[in-house]
């Protein structure tokens, strides 16, 4: 009998007792022994009947409730960890059903190599037809575990998502928890990944540890909206925070040629009377193209009112455009300097060694070669985890095929030996 | 302006180019196992152009990597050669009066790596006997022509000729080395029955060099392999016989001769019409059912016309010539004569002649002036250049079956 | 003439010219480490071929997919097999009273390496036990199950219940799968947003005039490159260019996801075909993604008959009609008529003014008739299969 619980689920919660009733139910049933575990219920500001209905539930689960005056997912996630008493913490979204095999195969990934972050997947349960936003957003998710999922793949800040997520108390403590000054819940978890690997925490990506987010249920195309303009508002606040991401996440926003909507930005901040009258009128459009069954100009008018929205919450926080352009110059350089902490890899000694290289060294940029023929850089990425071996093959096949391509004919072109057929006439 | 050509061979180490000192840029032709790959354009014409051997890799790499990556696909299954099965091949240069253009002509011809041929010079209507004193000293048969007409000349080759293949290539070009090997390669299949090869500048000092070979569209310059035949071609592209056919770079299947005529000799240099001999024998073999390769590793390195002079008047010959090759299609019906009216129209005067009259592109109007002179004067050419013939016929050695032109028949109206 | 059907390995290239008396053409199917990266075709004279113009040939076609796999080759690492495990296959059979082509295909599927798939023979309404005793001789490895509701609709959807793994492989009873072909499916199916995957289909042979225009006109094979098809970057109605159902396989709980093959469709119906036209147009319009791998090879046996290429030929035309009838009725997508609006006037009119002009290489004009009366005819074959289905007493 161990001494106390190992494993804390702490379970963030804003007015669904329904569905946290659901996932409660299915920590219930999880193949793990249930006296290692302790649920931590934080409701966050909960206006409907749920810390009536937990109370009065029983459950051979041993747990606690926290109440928070509507603080944000990010305060409440804290709140959770600060009342956890287990050896790893848990955390999981409300609206998110764990299958039965869960939370043993956080353990056994945590087991085989202790101090890192544990992801599983949680793609949606919606299946079949359905509204178009709702068959996106699927999509979306899907292809985000998908991608995540495939060996080689480079964690970036941008993969955390906390909806399902493993990490031991010490680590969370030392990294300083989730960033409890974002407001509401978008965003929070890509903050705290920047600081995950920056860190350089281990990022790893569990298939086992599957569950079912059941997001259709409560997603509405408004609250797609709002969510954008809560996005817009958060990335500025991580911007705030971490100056060098600054450029990348903007990026559409900048004032460049490349820009891909900079009618966005002179919406947002010049003529922001024409800008929510246009806003409205896309959004009125929307139905209307679903019916007609106009998927593809119903995507763009989306993408277009999604990005207007984000505009919105970066102008929300930021004011003015003269603020925006301060805010943006102030953004050091993209990538750090190139001299320090580049390796050189020579292909031509095997992919093998240079894999091994690259274990050993975890560098954050590297010149690639093939003998004397130069392949390419692998430039260092704003914030994205230390190069290793398992990159090295997927990143070869899907950046360089042709310079490899071209690298290996001019080598074998070199080795060959012909008969002297002719010779130069001139 | 001039421009250094030379030429690389991947498999070998690159030896820096020597004699660049007075060029800004220069012109390589990149070879892997002897077959052309394509062109590398060094230098920016601004200052003496850099040939180290790196910078000529680096070059490569960057203009040609498809290519080479390309041809690397298909090295192993191009046909190996072998010495065995070599055909026997008479190479027939034919000249008049230029002895030292003859002289080093024939170095690169004795020079040629392959097991089984000779040389056969053709002395056409010669007004001394330096070129048979040459071809005396140099130990290579001699032929005499009288008979004034490139393609009496050539007439008088096959007919002469003892080997299985004729290949033919002008005085004033020097054939590569592997020329014969590769030729001799493209026959092997027995269904081929004319080849030509590709022709490039070897010089490109002058002026007019360097319209020629770029402006004009040279002589031919396409790096691919083509197999032409009757079946798989339009009109349009059998009646553009200049993109398969050049007569300083051809080779026959003599036995082809038993059945089809010979060169026309109302056509080509040294008869009124100036040119379009090497043409039309071509597109008459193509259109008649034969198949025919054009082989781009059989190449010729060629001297165009060094002064703008001597350029215009060869594009008038090339205007008279190739009006008077159409009429000579058109004569024999080889394609539909409302098809060749057409592509006269169209394609040829319009397309080619007068489109780059109204928009020359830097190139200088009195040289697409002297093609439509020329093209204006074809018809007449032609009946003078038919008149000549029946005169010389008469003329001559007696005809020798199958390989002596047969009198062409005489169409009544066109006489005058 | 005919035209001789040979395969070229790139890495150890030989040219087998033996046996080319008597054919005018040669398809070589190209291949690279054993994956088709390509095909060309080259005359064949007096019983030879130019191993000068098969490089012609070579360098002339799209390389890319022989480049993508030199350089997959080399780095070791593919995206679609760089994942662990392997879901396991059911391969379903449908036959009618075709043992010889079905024994054909049995011997070809048994071929196969053993990756835990089963085999299932759905035999549709059989008149005979020719089937059965083709089943019976492959003994435990092969499942044998009657449909009695007419059509191959019916079968796959029978086919689609009995299987018990998670991915279901359909190939035709007239089809050879090649040794990669289960694999080259399967292998797409570890991405969740993939509800289907078809393959490539080089024809077995072209012995006969028919079968040679079959090959021209309306050829099964989608080209040599893998592609994506989602209804984000694809217009979903246009499903021509995604596969047949002569060589896919589906998600083994389809059904419940965007519901089974139309009954009122298929061969066997008064709608002679469209069951998959219209199956893809819906994983589509659901929001799911359908895979072209041509890595997933089969062999097609065309009709060797003039007669029969007329007859396929209108039901193709009847078929694709028949299941935009359905699109357009039930589904309620409009812009089916813009699409036979479409195809009518960049296809059909110009392929008939073509061969009215007797243009060299235009599709014959008996055959492209054939297929506009079978238009013609669909919309309301459609009705009257749905009523048929009724009286049977089936639902679809």
């Amino acid at each position: 009998m161990s001494a106390g619980p190992r494993i804390s689920v702490i379970i963030p919660t804003h007015n669904r007792v329904e569905s946290l009733l659901r996932t409660i139910s299915a920590f219930e049933r999880q193949r793990f022994e249930l006296q290692d575990m302790e649920l931590i219920v934080v409701a966050d500001g909960c206006t409907d009947t749920t810390t009536s209905t937990l109370e009065r539930r029983t459950t051979p689960l041993d747990w606690k409730l926290v109440v928070l005056d509507g603080l944000g997912a990010g305060a409440a996630r804290n709140a959770g960890a600060e009342a956890a008493t287990g050896s790893l913490l848990l955390f999981m979204d409300d609206d998110i059903e764990p299958a039965p095999q869960l939370v043993e195969a956080h353990v056994r990934a945590h087991a085989e190599s202790p101090g890192r972050v544990v992801m599983g997947p949680y793609p949606p349960s919606l299946r079949g037809r359905s509204a178009f936003f709702r068959m996106q957003a699927r999509s979306w998710w899907q292809s985000h575990f998908y991608e995540m999922s495939k060996p080689g793949h480079r964690f970036t800040y941008i993969d955390l998502v906390s909806g399902n997520l493993s990490i031991g108390p010490e680590v969370f403590r030392k990294v300083g928890g989730f960033d409890g000054s974002i407001p509401g819940a978008g965003g929070e978890d890509y903050e705290f990944g920047v600081r995950i690997i920056e860190a350089g925490i281990e990022i790893h990506f569990e298939p086992g540890a599957a569950a079912l987010h059941h997001e259709h249920e409560t997603m509405t195309l408004d609250g797609s909206f709002r969510r954008a303009r809560q996005e817009g508002r958060t990335n500025v606040a991580i911007g705030r925070k971490h100056p060098r991401l600054r450029r990348g996440l903007f990026w559409d926003m900048l004032e460049s040629e490349e820009a891909p909507r900079p009618q966005l930005r002179y919406l947002v901040f010049r003529r922001p009377a024409l800008g929510r009258i246009l806003a409205a009128m896309a959004r009125a459009s929307l139905p209307v193209l679903e019916l007609l069954k106009m998927r593809h100009r119903w995507r763009k008018a989306f993408g277009a009112l999604f990005g207007y929205w984000r505009c919105r919450g970066v102008a929300d926080e930021l004011g003015s455009e003269a603020a925006l352009s301060a805010y943006l110059e102030r953004s050091p350089a993209a990538s750090p300097s190139t001299g320090e902490d580049e390796l050189v890899l020579d292909l031509a000694e095997g992919l093998d060694v240079a894999e091994r290289l690259l274990d050993a060294s975890r560098p954050r940029s590297v010149y690639l070669r093939y003998g004397e023929h130069d392949v390419g850089r692998i430039e260092p990425a704003a914030v994205a985890e230390p190069l290793k071996g398992a990159h090295l093959r997927p990143i070869l096949a899907e950046r360089f095929p042709w310079e490899l391509l071209r690298v290996l004919a001019l080598r074998e072109a070199a080795l060959v030996e012909p008969r002297s057929t002719h010779g130069p006439v001139i | 302006m001039a421009i250094k050509v030379g030429e690389v061979e991947l498999g070998r180490p690159i030896r820096p180019l020597a004699g660049t000192e007075e060029y800004d840029r220069a012109r390589l032709l990149v070879r892997f196992r002897g077959r052309p790959v394509g062109w590398v354009r060094l230098g920016d014409g601004h200052r003496r152009v850099d040939v180290s051997p790196e910078r000529i890799r680096e070059e490569i790499d960057r203009q040609l990597a498809s290519r080479i990556v390309s041809r690397l696909l298909i090295s192993g299954i191009e046909p190996r050669w072998t010495d065995e099965d070599a055909p026997k091949c008479t190479v027939v240069v034919c000249t008049r009066d230029r002895a030292e253009l003859l002289q080093e002509c024939l170095t690169s011809v004795r020079a040629l790596d392959y097991p089984d041929f000779e040389v056969l010079v053709v002395d056409n209507a010669p007004s001394d006997d330096a070129t048979r004193r040459l071809t005396s000293r140099l130990e290579v048969r001699y032929a005499r022509e009288d008979r004034p007409g490139l393609d009496w000349a050539r007439n008088r080759g096959l007919k002469e000729s003892r080997g299985e293949i004729v290949a033919f290539v002008d005085d004033d070009a020097r054939p590569d080395r592997g020329w014969l090997r590769a030729l001799a390669s493209a026959f092997d299949h027995p269904e081929v029955s004319a080849v030509s090869g590709m022709v490039v500048a070897q010089e490109l000092e002058t002026r007019a060099q360097i319209l020629f070979e770029f402006d004009l569209g040279g002589m031919t310059q396409s790096l691919e392999r083509r197999t032409i035949r009757r079946s798989r071609a339009t009109a349009r592209d059998l009646l553009w016989a200049s993109s398969f056919a050049v007569g300083t770079n051809m080779a026959y299947r003599r036995s082809v001769f038993e059945g089809e005529r010979a060169f026309d000799p109302a056509l080509d240099v040294g008869t009124p019409t100036g040119s379009g001999g090497d043409l039309e024998m071509c597109h008459r073999l193509v259109a008649n059912g034969h198949t025919m390769v054009y082989e781009p590793a059989a190449l010729v390195w060629h001297i165009h016309r060094r002064t703008l002079l001597g350029l215009q008047r060869q594009l008038y010959a090339n205007g008279t010539g190739f009006g008077s090759y159409l009429l000579t299609c058109a004569r024999n019906g080889t394609v539909g004569r409302l098809a060749i009216l057409r592509f006269a129209l169209v394609e040829w005067l319009w397309g080619w002649i007068l489109k780059r009259l109204v928009r020359p592109h830097g190139l200088p109007r009195r040289l697409v002036l002297a093609e439509l002179r020329g093209a204006i004067r074809s018809p007449f050419a032609y009946l003078a250049a038919r008149r000549h013939v029946r005169r010389i016929a008469s003329i001559g050695e007696p005809a020798s079956a199958g390989v002596e032109p047969r009198l062409a028949r005489v169409r009544p109206e066109l006489e005058s | 003439m005919a035209t001789k059907i040979v395969q070229m390995e790139l890495k150890e290239p030989t040219l087998d010219t033996e046996g080319l008396e008597g054919y005018d053409t040669m398809l070589v199917l190209l291949r690279y480490g054993g994956r088709p990266v390509g095909q060309l075709r080259v005359p064949v004279v007096g019983g030879r071929v130019s191993a000068a113009e098969v490089c012609d040939r070579i360098s002339g076609t799209d390389q890319w997919p022989i480049w993508k796999r030199v350089v997959q080759e080399f780095v070791a690492w593919e995206p679609e097999d760089a994942y662990p495990g392997r879901p396991r296959a059911s391969v379903v059979v449908i036959t009618r009273e075709r043992p010889e082509d079905l024994t054909r295909c049995l011997n070809g599927l048994m071929a196969l390496p053993d990756d835990g798939q089963e085999v299932i023979v759905v035999d549709n309404r059989p008149q005979t036990d020719a089937t059965v005793r083709v089943v019976s001789g492959y003994g435990d490895g092969v499942r044998y199950v009657r449909e009695d509701v007419p059509g191959s609709s019916a079968a796959r959807n029978r086919g689609l219940r009995e299987a018990r793994n998670e991915v279901v492989a359909f190939i035709d009873d007239d089809a050879v799968p090649d040794p990669g072909w289960l694999r080259g499916l399967v292998r797409n199916f570890r991405d969740p947003r993939v509800l289907a995957v078809t393959g490539l289909v080089m024809p077995l042979e072209l012995e006969t005039p028919a079968q040679e225009e079959f090959e021209t006109y309306s050829p099964h094979g989608r080209g040599f490159h893998r592609q994506t098809f989602s209804a984000a970057t694809h217009y979903a109605l246009h499903v021509a260019p995604i596969g047949v159902s002569a060589n896919m396989a589906l998600r083994g709980d389809i059904i419940e996801v965007v519901g089974a093959f139309d009954e009122a469709l298929g061969v066997g119906t008064p709608a002679r075909c469209g069951e998959d036209y219209e199956l893809f147009t819906r994983i589509l319009r659901a929001g799911y993604d359908i895979v072209y791998d041509p890595a997933a090879l089969a062999w097609h046996r065309h009709r060797r008959s003039w007669p029969e290429l007329r007859h396929v030929l209108r039901g193709y035309g009847v078929g694709v009609y028949a299941a935009w009838t359905r699109l357009l009725l039930l589904e309620r997508e409009p812009s089916v008529v813009v699409m036979a609006a479409r195809w009518f006037r960049h296809k059909q009119l110009p392929d008939i003014i073509a061969a009215l002009r007797r243009e060299p290489d235009s599709p014959p004009l008996d055959v492209q008739l054939e297929q506009l009366w079978g238009c013609f005819l669909g919309p309301l074959a459609y009705l009257r299969s749905r009523r048929r289905l009724r009286r049977l007493g089936v639902t679809s």
